[in-house]
């Protein structure tokens, strides 16, 4: 069958599933209850779409295909079609939102078993993928934001999922809240590119000639909506708070895409930023500092989803780094082996937190304080995980090593151009080396080293009466949950060859940037300025597998032999400022202190006063007005008929008479 | 000018071979969507006859789909257009659609009807309602596709003439009587005003041939007839405006919404209405010299005169069924303002007709399924209701919200096609006046929303049967449904029309 005719299914797929999954839901109770049947189809819609990408990507000439819904409004100076485009980075970014996402759906399968909300969880994880799709797929603006506000949606309900919880839903808030800012940066950004362009079609308005500060502005815009969606300074602080929502939502949303689209969104548009020099060296700061605090603060926090959390930050960082070097096609490699790793490094947490639950051993299921050799009771877990780390860590050959490498090479290398880019790739080592750091402080912690937790054995009194002894043993997670485990594993050992560094073959091998991304006809803008000679190569390579190696032997031996004393010595070390960092630099404080507290303050005293006696009263006013008159003019309608002929008579004569005078 | 009424000469014994000869087969395909109609219509009154009425409403539905079937080949063919059975009607492309629309009314108003009158007890007469719904939509296709003047009267006659039996159908309920005689009285009253305009049309041009008037320039007829010219397209108009409930020309409306049955007034409200719209955009094109007629203007005038009345009084009703009846004065003026606006207006015109038909019929639709007595109906009585019952809190809420012409829903993109064409028409402080008595209009529509959902609940008043029923739920629903879909994607529906007007050339003169 022709491909062309199966595109719209990737589109139409994952919305059937909400559809049915939710209208079902909300008629009959006893659907809620068939986990098996929702499940199933919530993974074959999400699936299918993938494999269609398959094939649309082994068929794939170098010509774009573009399908079309259906035209959504139109009006003589703006039409607006539900019309999209698969294109390399499209195809690209499509398979990893449903190939990622098909593997979390189905270790949710198992993950969600039992929850009320089961149904519902499903719904939104569905209607996220179609928002992403929307997101990733748009040949429009219009349809982009329609998917970017989708995303930010099913984001703000599954964060917010366990809504019972006040914390939760005071998490889900603010991640609204802060992409709501975002998302107002990019709806001016749209309308200055529509008041200048006419037109909101990637393909119409991203290659032209702009005046530079137009450029400057929309580009500027584009960036700041991407600072929400994707956890930059100074919009990053939602992120963190949103590890509140269920384990394989903070893997899919705000690990895997969502939070990616920022990066994408900038990618999409890199002709225009290919022109707006001072804007890139901007993101290229942006992104180095965020990605240095986020690891800063990552190094002192015990919670196991807020380390992942403030990793993903950083590691969001370094892709806006690439962004900013100009190095577009690098950034989505990123994008790319983050995803697996990542997912994979969060699905693991899942998996460790569920066995924490089920041993009722902490206070806190979550934190790394009460963990500990866990790899004895839940192997492929730690092994995945392990394996993981090491990716993020930037050892070879593992994915995020090339990936990660790509990244600061292209900064040095733009440090030709722009001596800024030089303090970038400095910014960039550190936090490399932080990185390793700290992913290894998390993995031993977690999984090596002295239990640190008491599961309640056979001769505690409470499990004697109640339950077996197995029971309360920390275990292994069912297949369902360890397969997606492994599969991310191995696409993280394996995922980095598509982008083999420029020393092996001056980058021919370099299959992503090369031959996909950087063809003729891609989307993205190759910069082929940034180049280093082939001996700056070889030193920076080792230089970053040696602080790779460097960080994860030092934390390794910190962590295995002093377990949790480790963190006394790098307090030591770090002295006051160690305090800083496990308060995450007091951003959530100055925040409330100065832009919260004075809003409500404002909200409080003076808008209320507007709101109620001035808009309110005008309102009011304009209703008792109606009253009035309508209390006289009612009075025409006396119920006689003979009132009626007359009145109809008055405007018989009343309307000849306009016509003839 | 100096011809003589062809329709006359036909008739003469001469010609009246010719009239044998030249009827074919081609007229009874032609015809076969309205012929159909009124062949079923014919076949529920003997099924009534013999006493098999509860089959009725299948056979009713059964027969409009039919029709509605029989109409979509000339639909596919845009440029089918053509006259038919001796020039007197129109049939294929818009025509069909035209008929489509029309049947929608009375195929929507059917499961309503058959529940409704489960529930009052009144099976006996689905033979009789549903016989004159199928009869009324043969009216409606004849007016809204007629060529001939005389046939556009025929038609409305036999529309009109049905609705007031409908109106009284419930005959040992007063209030259905009441509905039944004034609408009667005041309907005959205005159709003798159409009536003269028809005739001075005829003594000034000859003919009543739409297509022959057309071709001759208004402003020679101006000219000639200074005196007659402008009373007899005003004649005309009014017996239309009549129809169309506008003001001054409504009288007849609150009184007869309030007193006939509910369902059958969601029918009554709309098919008519759009049958009427159509005739009249199409007469009014044919017989005017150009748009910005002073024609134009009053109808202008009389646009915002309804809105402004319509949302004033309507606020000031508790009785739901009283308040949409002067809600509906409004929707005529919006509609009206669209017709003033040129051919544009007129397209906009038939799809808020069309919007109004999906909101009108379901509201009707919802509200008669909670009405027992006199007080279910006031609708401060309704407190809480919405929270009680999910379902007819939501679906109200969706009806209230388009109605009121809030986006996503369809209502909001019917009025603003509506006022778009009326500016671009040169009507803006018209349009500006509409979107501000549309606000009083929000005003009202909410408060009923408000009272269902944020008022506390008051047990001894409130209506007893707070299910909707089963059978009426899921039309309900799908009516719902199709106001989000409209609300949420436009453009197909738009845009097919656009491409029928433009094949039709209905319009070409202006």
């Amino acid at each position: 069958m022709d491909i062309q005719n199966l595109l719209p299914l990737v589109v139409i797929l994952p919305f059937t599933g909400a559809a049915i999954i939710g209208l079902l839901g909300f008629l009959s109770p006893n659907f809620r209850k068939q986990e098996g049947l929702i499940g199933g189809l919530a993974v074959a819609m999400v699936a299918i779409p993938f494999v269609i990408y398959l094939i649309a990507f082994l068929n794939f000439d170098g010509k774009p295909l573009i399908f079309d819904l259906f035209s959504w409004m139109e009006t003589p100076d703006l039409k607006i079609r539900f019309s999209y485009e698969l294109d390399e980075l499209s195809l690209i970014m499509g398979m990893i939102v449903t190939g990622v996402g098909s593997l979390i759906h189905l270790y949710s399968i198992s993950y969600m078993h039992g929850d009320k909300g089961y149904y519902k969880y499903f719904l939104y994880l569905n209607l996220f993928i179609f928002a992403m799709t929307n997101l990733v797929l748009g040949d429009n603006l219009v349809v982009l934001f329609l998917g970017w506000e989708g995303v930010g949606a099913c984001s703000y309900f599954l964060i917010g999922f366990w809504f019972k919880d006040m914390e939760k839903a005071k998490a889900a808030q603010k991640a609204f809240v802060a992409n709501r800012i975002g998302d107002f940066a990019l709806l001016t950004a749209m309308f200055l590119i529509y008041s200048t362009t006419g037109t909101l079609t990637f393909r119409e308005f991203l290659y032209i000639g702009y005046d530079p500060v137009t450029l400057k502005w929309i580009c500027l815009l584009v960036f700041i909506a991407a600072t929400g969606k994707s956890a930059q300074i100074p919009l990053y602080v939602w992120l963190p708070d949103a590890m509140a929502g269920p384990t394989p939502v903070s893997a899919l949303i705000h690990a895997a895409t969502m939070v990616t689209s920022g990066i994408y969104l900038i990618a999409r548009m890199s002709w225009m930023y290919y022109n707006a020099h001072e804007v890139l060296a901007f993101i290229a700061i942006i992104g180095a500092l965020t990605a240095v605090s986020a690891a800063m603060t990552a190094i002192a926090q015990n919670d196991i989803k807020k380390v992942l959390a403030y990793s993903t930050v950083s590691q969001l960082g370094f892709m806006f780094m690439a962004l900013g070097a100009g190095a577009f096609t690098t950034a989505i490699f990123h994008v790319m082996t983050h995803a697996f790793f990542k997912a994979c490094l969060f699905l693991g947490s899942g998996s460790v937190i569920h066995a924490m639950e089920h041993a009722h051993a902490a206070p806190d299921p979550q934190d790394i304080r009460f963990m500990g050799n866990l790899k004895k009771y839940m192997p492929h877990t730690s092994k995945t995980f392990f394996i993981s780390t090491l990716a993020i860590a930037g050892i070879p050959p593992l994915a995020g090593f090339f990936s990660k490498d790509e990244i600061l090479g292209k900064t040095f290398a733009a440090g030709h151009e722009n001596t800024i880019y030089y303090l970038v790739w400095f910014i960039g080592i550190c936090t490399a080396f932080m990185t390793a750091f700290y992913m290894t402080r998390l993995y031993v912690l977690t999984f090596e080293g002295k239990e640190r937790f008491q599961y309640q054995r056979t001769h505690d009194e409470h499990a004697h009466h109640e339950h077996d002894d197995h029971h309360h043993e920390p275990h292994e997670s069912p297949a369902i949950i360890t397969i997606p485990l492994w599969i991310l594993a191995i696409l993280a050992i394996v995922g980095g060859f598509l982008g083999l560094p420029e020393i092996i073959g001056h980058g021919h091998y370099n299959w992503i940037s090369h031959h996909w991304l950087g063809g003729g006809g891609s989307p993205l803008v190759k910069n082929i300025t940034l180049h280093a000679s082939f001996f700056t190569e070889i030193i920076l390579i080792v230089l970053s597998i040696a602080i790779g190696v460097i960080g994860v032997s030092l934390a390794w031996k910190l962590y295995t032999t002093q377990g949790l004393q480790g963190d006394e010595v790098v307090k030591s070390k770090l002295g006051g400022f160690y305090k800083v960092l496990q308060n995450k630099f007091y951003v959530d404080e100055f925040y409330n202190a100065v832009i919260v507290r004075p809003f409500v303050f404002l909200s409080d005293r003076f808008v209320m006063f507007l709101d109620k006696e001035i808009v309110d009263g005008a309102v009011n006013g304009a209703a008792d007005l109606t009253d009035i008159t309508g209390g006289i003019i009612k009075k025409l309608q006396t119920g006689l008929i003979q009132n009626y002929v007359l009145i109809m008579v008055c405007g018989v004569i009343a309307v000849i008479a306009y016509l003839m005078l | 000018m100096q011809n003589q009424n062809p329709i006359l000469i036909s008739l003469s014994e001469l010609k009246i071979k010719k009239i044998i000869m030249e009827f074919n087969s081609q007229f009874i395909l032609d015809t076969l969507p309205a012929l159909s109609l009124l062949g079923f219509g014919l076949i529920v009154m003997l099924l009534d006859a013999f006493k098999n009425e509860k089959i009725t409403s299948v056979v009713t539905i059964l027969g409009i789909l039919i029709s509605m079937l029989l109409a979509v080949p000339g639909v596919v063919i845009p440029e089918e257009i053509r006259l038919t059975f001796y020039n007197q009607i129109y049939t294929g492309g818009l025509a069909g659609l035209i008929h489509i629309l029309l049947c929608l009314s009375g195929l929507l108003s059917v499961p309503f009807i058959t529940d409704y009158l489960q529930k009052n007890n009144q099976t006996h007469l689905q033979g009789e309602i549903f016989s004159l719904i199928l009869f009324s939509s043969v009216g409606m296709n004849l007016l809204a596709t007629a060529n001939d003047l005389m046939m556009t009267f025929i038609g409305l006659e036999i529309m009109s003439v049905s609705l007031y039996i409908l109106a009284g159908s419930f005959k040992k309920d007063l209030r259905s009587n009441e509905a039944s005689l004034k609408y009667f009285l005041l309907g005959a009253f205005a159709s003798a005003f159409l009536l003269l305009g028809i005739s001075m049309v005829y003594g000034m041009t000859g003919t009543t041939m739409l297509d022959r008037i057309t071709t001759i320039d208004p402003n020679l007829i101006k000219d000639k007839f200074p005196v007659l010219f402008y009373p007899a397209i005003a004649l005309i108009a009014i017996g239309f405006l009549f129809k169309l409930s506008a003001f001054p020309f409504h009288v007849w409306t609150p009184d007869v919404y309030t007193g006939a049955p509910t369902p059958l007034v969601g029918f009554m409200a709309t098919g008519s209405k759009m049958a009427s719209v159509i005739a009249f955009g199409f007469i009014l094109n044919s017989l005017l010299p150009q748009s910005g007629d002073k024609l134009s203007q009053v109808i202008a005038i009389l646009a915002l005169l309804s809105m402004i009345y319509g949302n004033i009084v309507a606020a000031q009703q508790q009785n739901i069924k009283r308040l949409l009846a002067y809600s509906s004065i409004s929707h005529t003026g919006y509609m009206l303002l669209g017709v003033a606006g040129g051919p544009e207006g007129y397209k906009a015109a038939i799809f808020y007709m069309l919007i109004y038909t999906f909101m009108t019929i379901a509201a009707f639709a919802l509200i008669s399924s909670i009405e027992n007595k006199e007080e279910d109906l006031n609708y401060q009585n309704w407190s809480g209701l919405g929270v009680k019952n999910i379902a007819f809190g939501l679906i109200m809420s969706i009806l209230m919200f388009s109605l009121a012409g809030f986006p996503p829903f369809a209502g909001f993109i019917g009025k603003y096609f509506v006022f778009l064409s009326a500016v671009k028409g040169g009507f803006v402080v018209h349009a500006v006046i509409g979107i501000l008595t549309s606000v009083v209009g929000a005003y009202y529509y909410l408060k009923v929303l408000v009272t269902m959902f944020f008022e506390k609940p008051k047990d001894n008043i409130q209506p007893k049967t707070l299910k909707i029923r089963k059978n009426i739920l899921i039309p309900i629903m799908v009516l719902a449904l199709i106001i989000v879909i409209i609300g949420i994607i436009p453009a197909p529906i738009s845009s097919y029309l656009d491409i029928l007007y433009g094949k039709a050339g209905f319009l070409a003169k202006l």
